[in-house]
């Protein structure tokens, strides 16, 4: 056994002083401030003010387990979380006493629960999700060690229905795990839920399960006069929705919701911290439920509804702002999402954009402004 | 712990510009490995290398940080005409065959061709159902 203290000493560095401390924290809130300004090109609703919340800051609070069971750790945010859940159970079309859900670390975790569910409910399922899906999906499968097939996708985002038909017909004695887009990350195309669940009843594939990937658009759909079948309703068993993204969670958050009797039929009981755990994680951020709450609270439907019309609007202005130019921009319907063609190297430098191959993207947040848009398209064109 | 059989292929698939193949070497290099063999095909826009290296999971880890898509030898790596059906056929003759598909992911898609990695519970029988001919 060796001395700890001595093997660890070199390891720990010493206590700084306060002045050096306060100095290293401004540099990195400057460089910070710097590298968010120009952002354009990723999905960050970067208009909130959270100052309220600072004084839970003062507390160590941690919704561990099921925000539906009484917890023995008292400090947390269950009532809110359960809140939380509620008002996306209204947005995704689901009764509330049929609904299940919880505020998850992000779209990640709330992809992996959807599918984790579908596993458990059908253990040698075949999951299937579309190449235009997020790279994290690839993860999720591989952990849970599920069979899978990527489909390809057509030009405009949206899964490929004939081979995804094609592949589900080779495989119509599986069951069938469909991972659909509701609004992809490159082109914010959102599958056919009604086709796909055209395309199990055609194939006479029974034992399935649809799970919605609605990291940004299921912050739009709900509040669009027109919206592409996304919810319940429409027959997805499961979504993920984000927190970080248009609702303005300044942590990455999100928010997963299923049917409550899926899970009621995985659940396992632990009882180390007395509840009925079903969530993925032990620990669990309690103060994302109070951001979410609190960004609906501030605004509530009405102002949402506000912001998605207007972040559709700016996103009209810049497809025909990039089309007068010469340069052809499109995006989908409903959709924030503006594609272009991957303009040159020096415009990245100046805007923060995700390109993809030959495209690349922007994404109209409600802190783009039209002002922002021509700099960016007579960056393009120049 | 041994690294695991120290011959087995790296595929690698990249953009065909100039000097890539020297990118990925002085990436390999940097981190002190060695590469045993390497060899060069160029598809459409894109190049498939295909190299062996001494410190075979180091290779693979390095090369994918360093922003190139290197796919491991345990996966089948297909080239295959990029048109609806032409996964769902493989994934019939797989079916056929007896052969269970245990991951089916689209690498790349390129003028006419796409780029498939393939894992099987039969790595073997899957070869034969497939046909060589299709695969790298």
């Amino acid at each position: 056994m060796t001395d700890a203290s001595a093997s660890t000493a070199t390891s720990m560095p010493n206590a700084l002083p306060q002045p050096e401390i306060q100095k290293r924290l401004d540099q990195l809130l400057g460089d910070i401030h710097s590298a968010t300004r120009q952002q354009i090109g990723y999905p960050v609703n970067q208009d909130f003010d959270y100052s309220p919340l600072v004084p839970f800051l003062d507390y160590s609070i941690n919704n561990v387990g099921d925000p539906f069971y009484p917890s023995n750790f008292w400090g947390n945010t269950h009532e809110i979380e359960r809140e939380v859940i509620d008002i996306f159970a209204g947005l995704m079309h689901i009764a509330s006493e049929d609904a299940w859900g919880y505020v998850t670390s992000g779209g990640t975790e709330g992809n992996m629960y959807g599918l984790y569910l579908a596993r458990e409910l059908f253990p040698n399922a075949m999951f299937y999700f579309s190449e235009e899906t997020h790279y994290s999906v690839l993860k999720n499968v591989r952990v849970l060690n599920a069979r899978h097939i990527m489909i390809r996708r057509q030009e405009n985002g949206e899964i490929d229905y004939d081979d995804l038909e094609a592949m589900i017909r080779v495989n119509r004695d599986l069951p069938a795990v469909i991972m659909a887009n509701v609004g992809t990350t490159m082109r914010g195309a959102v599958d056919d839920i009604g086709r796909i669940r055209d395309i199990l009843r055609d194939q006479a594939v029974t034992s399935h399960y649809i799970h919605a990937d609605a990291a940004l658009s299921g912050m739009i759909l709900p509040f669009v006069a027109n919206p592409q079948p996304y919810a319940f309703d429409a027959g997805i068993d499961s979504v993920s929705i984000s927190g970080h993204k248009l609702i303005g969670a300044p942590l990455p958050c999100g928010v997963v919701l299923t049917k409550r009797s899926y899970v009621e039929r995985v659940g396992r009981a632990i009882e180390y911290v007395g509840v009925e755990d079903t969530t993925l994680s032990g620990s669990r951020n309690a103060l994302a439920p109070l951001m979410i709450w609190y960004a609906f609270a501030q605004r509530g439907h009405e102002g949402f509804r506000n912001i998605v019309a207007r972040m559709l609007d700016t996103a009209e202005y810049a497809a025909g702002q990039f089309n007068e130019r010469g340069i052809p921009a499109w995006r989908h319907r409903n959709s924030v999402t503006v594609v272009f063609p991957r303009p040159r190297r020096e415009v990245f430098r100046k805007w923060q954009m995700a390109p993809e191959g030959e495209i690349a993207h922007i994404i109209t947040m409600p802190h783009v402004s039209r002002g922002m848009i021509d700099e960016l398209v007579a960056d393009c064109a120049g | 712990m041994n690294q695991v059989n120290p011959l087995n292929r790296i595929i690698v698939m990249a953009q065909d510009e100039v000097g890539v193949i020297a990118n990925i070497s002085e990436a390999l290099a940097a981190e002190g490995i060695n590469v045993e063999s390497i060899n060069a095909q160029v598809v459409g826009e894109e190049v498939t290398i295909i190299l062996t290296a001494d410190r075979y999971d180091r290779a693979l880890y390095v090369l994918n940080q360093a922003g190139f898509k290197a796919v491991s030898d345990d996966a089948l790596v297909l080239r295959l005409p990029d048109e609806p059906g032409a996964l769902a056929k493989v994934a019939g003759d797989l079916k056929e065959a007896g052969v269970n598909i245990e991951s089916m992911h689209i690498l790349s898609r390129q003028t006419g061709y796409a780029m498939i990695a393939l894992k099987t519970d039969n790595r073997s029988d899957a070869v034969a159902a497939i046909g060589s001919e299709n695969i790298l």
